[in-house]
């Protein structure tokens, strides 16, 4: 199952997208992830605020492309952004250096806690999920 | 979000999802309710009606969470789903304050 969203770079999209998404799933896959598709939804989210206010700096006429896809028990989000992408290594070091009740760089190092393992390719945010293993 | 003051605790129950889309603008706003009211001791976060919160809204819980502590104020944040009661431990938010369900 592959599924693609567009949208405007701005929160309210980012609402909009994952009510689309979780609309288009199949009761029955949903049923057999129920726990998972919480995890998902949050990763996602935090992923496409991420390309709405670091990627594309919150200028609502640039675009957000999501791709969702599953094969097998191999879950893929994709995010693309109109920014300049980033370092996920730079991002991820961020988080170590801070502290627990630290205000933000929290979204990335959410999404790889979750068990999702982040691949970032320029403008284009890879997260993949072995949903056996939630 | 509905702000209350009852036996001395200041109350802001959440009844809506904390995302980037709600969170905007709300910490100074509940900021300055908390500098503004004098009569409490402690700020309790109701979270009972919350299905949804990402990492702006936890930043927005952890900001009231240091206004706090500069007012000398306690700190609580109770109704959590399982769920996000969850997400606050994998982010180890509980050993900053106190997490209720």
């Amino acid at each position: 199952m592959k599924l693609q969203f567009v949208g405007y770079s701005c929160f309210d999209e980012v609402n909009r997208i994952i009510d689309e998404l979780m609309s288009s799933i199949p009761q029955d896959i949903k049923r057999k992830y129920e726990d998972a598709f919480f995890c998902i939804v949050v990763a996602l989210r935090e992923l496409l605020n991420n390309a709405v206010e670091h990627g594309n700096k919150m200028d609502a006429e640039k675009k957000i492309i999501c791709e969702f896809s599953l094969e097998g028990n191999i879950l893929s989000l994709v995010v693309i952004d109109q920014g300049q992408g980033f370092h996920i290594t730079e991002v991820l070091d961020k988080v170590v250096q801070t502290c627990h009740d630290r205000e933000r760089f929290r979204g990335i190092s959410m999404v790889t806690s979750l068990g999702f393992f982040i691949e970032v390719v320029g403008n284009q945010v890879i997260a993949k999920l072995d949903m056996t293993k939630l | 979000m509905i702000a209350n003051i009852k036996d001395s605790k200041l109350e802001f129950k959440l009844v809506q999802d904390v995302t980037a889309s709600w969170v905007q603008g709300k910490l100074e706003q509940m900021r300055r309710m908390m500098k503004e009211e004098k009569s409490y001791q402690e700020v309790v976060i109701d979270m009972e009606d919350v299905e949804v919160i990402d990492s702006i809204g936890i930043s927005l819980i952890i900001g009231l969470y240091k206004s706090s502590c500069k007012l000398s104020k306690d700190f609580k944040v109770v109704g959590l789903n399982g769920r996000i009661k969850s997400l606050f431990e994998m982010m180890r938010l509980d050993q900053v304050f106190s997490v209720e369900r």
